[in-house]
């Protein structure tokens, strides 16, 4: 039993959480109610750094520029009915990179409709409370498509509307916490122009991102760590410019430490990195730091 | 069968962690020139060969030239040459280059930035009469 706890001590030092002790995770994914609230509302802080990029066929070239993100993101999810809720993600971002840096811009927003699907009405040692979602992002954020510097330094979102749908789940335990969810996404076909005033389609795809965590408690703080998936189809351009695209995929690993100020707000550090897990392609890799405080509503 | 279970975990996430196999120096190095062969890209529509020489090693970091020479005697199949950079892997072009003539075979392309690294092409397109004639992609790896 000391193994075990102290591996998944070094776990949660090394990795990621997002939630504070009481709470269990709800805060893993804050558009999402997944405890007791009627309502919560999450700001974060984040400072991320694209350390490498990786290629096509797998190859890494380490970023040595000094190009830098800061966002401010405001979650929040609240109930519609007592089995329905909405949540809305808007982050604003400013970044900076070698050409200089720009302004405070806004990223592109998601839409969250979740059904508590799987309730927990009666205690279970092993059943998770689960909810089924459908989510969509909307391309608010300039995009690298539509990009009016030329050099990229005023992106903010991925330009594309994509709609997904997944499930979530949450097991509180005494002293431990565990999430995951996973989710499927399509991203819809759209018109861009190329630096010569011509017309290409982009045609995305499919994707897929999943994320399983643990988090573990002691008093008002809590650790936690999550390893999350991300997955997504070649992108293809016709028209003016042609390209097939390469797939992308990458995964997050990440540790946090969180405390609870009281029943209703707790403050949660974060970092997580993308270089360090999995094979990743076609992806630039960042290391980010978060700050976020949440605030919760009870039912 | 506890030590088992934590020997497995660790197994398991030993074998998870990623194995970064950067480029190397040489790999970086610009490959659009092939001296060994008299027609390095060869415009076949137009009848015409195209020989690519940067100016300076190409870099993300900085705006980049390169010059451009037709080689042939079909010249009068086009009559005007444009360029873009183009990502594949990422489906995303980068800013707009500019383009000089130098003689009457001869161009320069300048203001070349790479947003970022990786593996771009710099796509050349030959007109006649604002239609296509024919095009050539040359691939760059950047750091």
């Amino acid at each position: 039993m000391r193994l075990i706890f102290l591996v998944f001590n070094i776990l949660l030092q090394a990795q990621l959480s997002w939630a504070a002790s009481c709470c269990g995770s709800s805060q893993a994914f804050p558009t999402l109610l997944m405890g007791d609230e009627k309502a919560q509302s999450q700001v974060s802080f984040s400072l991320s750094k694209i350390t490498d990029e990786v290629l096509g066929n797998g190859k890494w070239i380490h970023r040595q520029d000094q190009n830098q993100t800061e966002t401010v993101k405001v979650d929040t999810a609240f109930l519609v009915t007592d089995r329905w809720q909405m949540g809305v993600g808007i982050p604003v971002a400013q970044k900076k990179d070698r050409t200089g840096s720009d302004s405070w811009k806004i990223g592109d927003a998601s839409l969250v409709l979740a059904d508590e699907t799987w309730p927990e009405k009666t205690y279970s040692w092993w059943r998770p409370k689960g909810v089924s979602f459908i989510q969509l992002a909307v391309p608010t954020g300039e995009s690298l498509y539509d990009d009016s510097s030329n050099l990229f330094l005023d992106t903010r979102g991925r330009g594309l509307w994509t709609l997904g749908a997944g499930v979530a789940f949450v097991k509180r335990l005494p002293r431990w916490d565990l999430f995951a969810n996973l989710e499927l996404h399509h991203s819809f076909s759209r018109t861009a122009q190329d630096s010569r005033s011509l017309t290409y389609t982009i045609s995305p795809g499919w994707g897929a991102s999943s994320t399983l965590g643990i988090g573990w408690s002691q008093g008002p703080l809590r650790y936690g760590s999550s390893v999350g998936f991300l997955y997504e189809d070649p992108i293809e351009i016709r028209g003016s410019n042609e390209s097939r695209g390469t797939l992308q995929r990458n995964m997050t690993f990440a540790a946090s430490l969180s405390y609870m100020l009281n029943n209703e707000e707790g403050l949660s550090l974060s970092w997580s990195n993308q270089a360090l897990l999995g094979a990743p392609v076609n992806s630039g890799l960042s290391e980010a730091w978060a700050l976020s405080y949440s605030h919760r509503w009870m039912r | 069968m506890k030590k088992l279970v934590v020997l497995s975990v660790l197994v398991a996430i030993a074998s998870a962690c990623a194995r970064p196999d950067y480029v190397s120096a040489e790999e970086l190095k610009p490959k659009i020139e092939k001296p060994e062969t008299e027609c390095p890209y060869s415009l076949q529509k137009v009848q015409l060969c195209l020989t690519a020489t940067w100016e300076e090693t190409p870099d993300s970091t900085k705006y980049n030239s390169m010059k451009v020479t037709l080689i042939g005697g079909n010249l009068s199949a086009f009559d005007e040459l444009q360029s873009l950079l183009w990502m594949p892997s990422m489906g995303h072009g980068s800013a707009p280059v500019r383009i000089e003539k130098i003689d009457s075979n001869t161009y320069r392309i300048y203001d070349m930035y790479f947003v970022m690294s990786g593996d771009w092409e710099v796509r050349i397109f030959l007109k006649k009469s604002g239609q296509t004639v024919d095009q050539v992609f040359i691939p760059v790896r950047l750091r």
